[in-house]
């Protein structure tokens, strides 16, 4: 593809996007992947997390922002699988897992969450909540998940309120959710699932595979997140996006 | 490089039997085994976990924990399950070991798994399923999500 922007220099020139932050990309704030080689078997980060079937109690942010996210408690730890989608890792949740931890410099609206994630297809539509991410706390959300309230259950973002989206599935989905307030926005593959108000909080932490309070937590497949600290311009918008349809061997329709 | 989280035990035990020393007896064995985390912590594994009962509303007459463990916590964690009235465990491959396929069966003490487990995936799911024929026992849902 052609990169545009991200580069910082508004240049224009054939791009292979290993990675959004390669030929000078910008760093995103929050970046956690099952690939990345900064994950721990413990919250302690003694022991890496490396092999097929480990369990992940720490994941170091690839980001600007200096946090960790961690689980202490082995039941409630993610499985690092490795070579699933397009030979990449991913974090694996049983439906009981997640890692949660507080950001060193906070979040502002507006901010731009992008992960990629597949619901197990028992919880697709079985009338429980499931959160992708979370804040760490009940008034700092910035929240992608699936909406329990909906009928059948649909794909939702939250901060502060609920903006919703098409009917769940069992796909492996690229989400970019825009966070700012009464003009948030959220797409599936690049492709449109509502817009409008999402609310007006902000985020001081994140919790990845649950809700903030640890409940309602996700069930499937969690291979990447990242966070800007920004809203994105349409055009870097695609740039990552084509970077995680690259990497994961996914669609991605432009979002124009 | 084979993971030293080489197994995958699906356990169960009654609500009563979630006791503060058994919690505390579950914990160690986690933490006296390589989890790389404290007893206490470990010890939390009951305040997530799925929740079970024949109605399948409150209160929870059983509790599910999925968790990945080790070969030595594996057998603790028998000898734990054993001495407990009504406590049920299914054990699968965590990754693909020598003998086993990834989430292939190892052990049960199920009275009636059916189908025979033998050399066959097994699922969280159908453990709940074997739940809910021996003790008829359904999965109470998370309480309602108001974010």
């Amino acid at each position: 593809m052609t990169r545009i922007t991200l580069t910082g220099a508004g240049n224009t020139f054939a791009w292979t996007p290993a990675s959004p932050t390669s030929d000078g990309g910008v760093l995103p704030h929050t970046w956690h992947y099952a690939g990345s080689g900064a994950l721990y078997q413990d919250s302690a980060k003694t022991t890496p997390a490396v092999s097929d079937g480990d369990a992940i109690g720490a994941s170091v942010n690839q980001g600007s922002d200096t946090h960790d996210i961690v689980q202490a408690t082995a039941a409630s730890k993610f499985t690092l699988k490795l070579n699933i989608l397009n030979g990449e890792a991913v974090f694996r949740s049983d439906g009981g897992d997640t890692l949660q931890g507080a950001f060193n410099s906070g979040l502002s609206q507006p901010f731009t969450i992008l992960a990629v994630a597949s619901l197990a297809a028992g919880f697709v539509n079985n009338g429980i909540g499931c959160f992708l991410t979370d804040g760490d706390d009940g008034s700092n959300r910035g929240a992608l998940w699936k909406n329990q309230g909906a009928t059948p259950d649909g794909w939702a973002i939250f901060a502060g309120a609920t903006l919703n989206g098409s009917a769940a599935n069992a796909n492996t989905n690229i989400w970019l959710a825009l966070f700012n307030g009464a003009s948030s926005q959220f797409w599936h593959n690049g492709i449109s699932q509502a817009s409008g108000d999402a609310g007006a909080q902000n985020m001081d932490g994140l919790t990845l595979g649950g809700q903030n309070n640890i409940s309602a937590r996700w069930s499937g497949d969690i291979a990447e997140l990242l966070i800007y600290n920004s809203n994105l311009s349409t055009a870097d918008k695609n740039e990552v996006g084509a970077y995680l349809a690259t990497k994961y061997a996914l669609s991605w329709t432009t979002i124009t | 490089m084979t993971t030293d989280w080489r197994f995958r035990m699906y356990l169960f035990v009654r609500a009563v039997d979630a006791t503060a020393a058994n919690r505390a007896a579950f914990g160690a064995i986690f933490a006296n085994n390589g989890s790389l985390e404290t007893e206490e912590n470990e010890a939390r594994a009951f305040d997530n976990c799925v929740r079970l009962s024949v109605s399948g509303e409150p209160p929870a007459q059983a509790f599910g924990v999925n968790t990945a463990i080790k070969p030595a916590m594996r057998d603790d964690l028998k000898t734990f399950l054993d001495g407990l009235t009504n406590a049920r465990y299914v054990v699968v491959a965590n990754t693909e070991l020598a003998n086993y396929r990834d989430g292939e069966f190892v052990l049960t003490n199920f009275q009636d798994p059916d189908p025979d487990p033998t050399g066959k995936t097994i699922s969280w799911e159908n453990t709940l399923s074997y739940l809910n024929r021996e003790f008829g026992l359904q999965v109470i849902p998370d309480e309602e999500v108001s974010p």
